[in-house]
């Protein structure tokens, strides 16, 4: 995964170079480059290639709009697999935190991690229809039994 | 948001003047910047 750069420090009324994105942004300025191939707007032809200061941080937003994963509601996102993940055989293991919300827990189904998804009790019945819930019970601590 | 591009190398000039020349504030080239913006928007983005 990339630097995590702030789009609201370019300037929308400012247009730049490629050196001064480089320097506001801290990156490399083959970073720039690299942006400018990839779809970035250049104003003109001509040199020195200027950017127009809108167009860098909309083009900055949407990269980063682009690189987030939202979940189905049918899917646990794997932290392994980097991206979101259907449980194996739609199993899941419901473990209660509080007295309104829980884990559910399941296994991924292409790398076979646990995958964790937190959810409210309210949800829970809308999640049935979805998935085959085991609801653990809430004695995790170590009892005494005499 | 549109723009022209001539236009754009003018007033990257005019701001570069302001700023070294008249020794302007950062914020205050900005207040011009947005200035000229609103002007080229009612003038259609017409060149300078």
């Amino acid at each position: 995964m990339g630097k995590r750069i702030n789009p609201n420090l370019v300037k929308i009324h400012r247009n730049y170079t490629v050196e001064e994105i480089a320097s506001v942004l801290a990156v490399h300025k083959n970073t720039v480059r690299e942006w400018i191939k990839k779809g970035l707007q250049v104003i003109d032809c001509k040199r020195p290639v200027l950017i127009h200061g809108n167009e860098l941080r909309q083009y900055l937003k949407d990269s980063q709009r682009r690189r987030k994963r939202t979940c189905k509601p049918d899917e646990l996102f794997c932290l392994r697999c980097k991206t979101p993940q259907q449980p194996i055989g739609k199993m899941l293991d419901y473990e209660p935190m509080t007295e309104t919300k829980g884990r559910l827990i399941g296994l991924c189904s292409s790398c076979e991690g646990v995958m964790n998804r937190y959810t409210s009790i309210a949800k829970l019945d809308e999640l049935e229809d979805l998935f085959e819930i085991t609801k653990l019970s809430n004695a995790k601590h170590i009892v005494k039994t005499s | 948001m549109k723009y022209n591009p001539d236009n754009e190398r003018i007033k990257r000039k005019y701001f570069a003047f302001l700023k070294e020349a008249k020794r302007q504030n950062e914020a205050s080239v900005d207040a011009v910047a947005k200035v000229l913006n609103r002007f080229e928007y009612y003038g259609s983005h017409r060149n300078f």
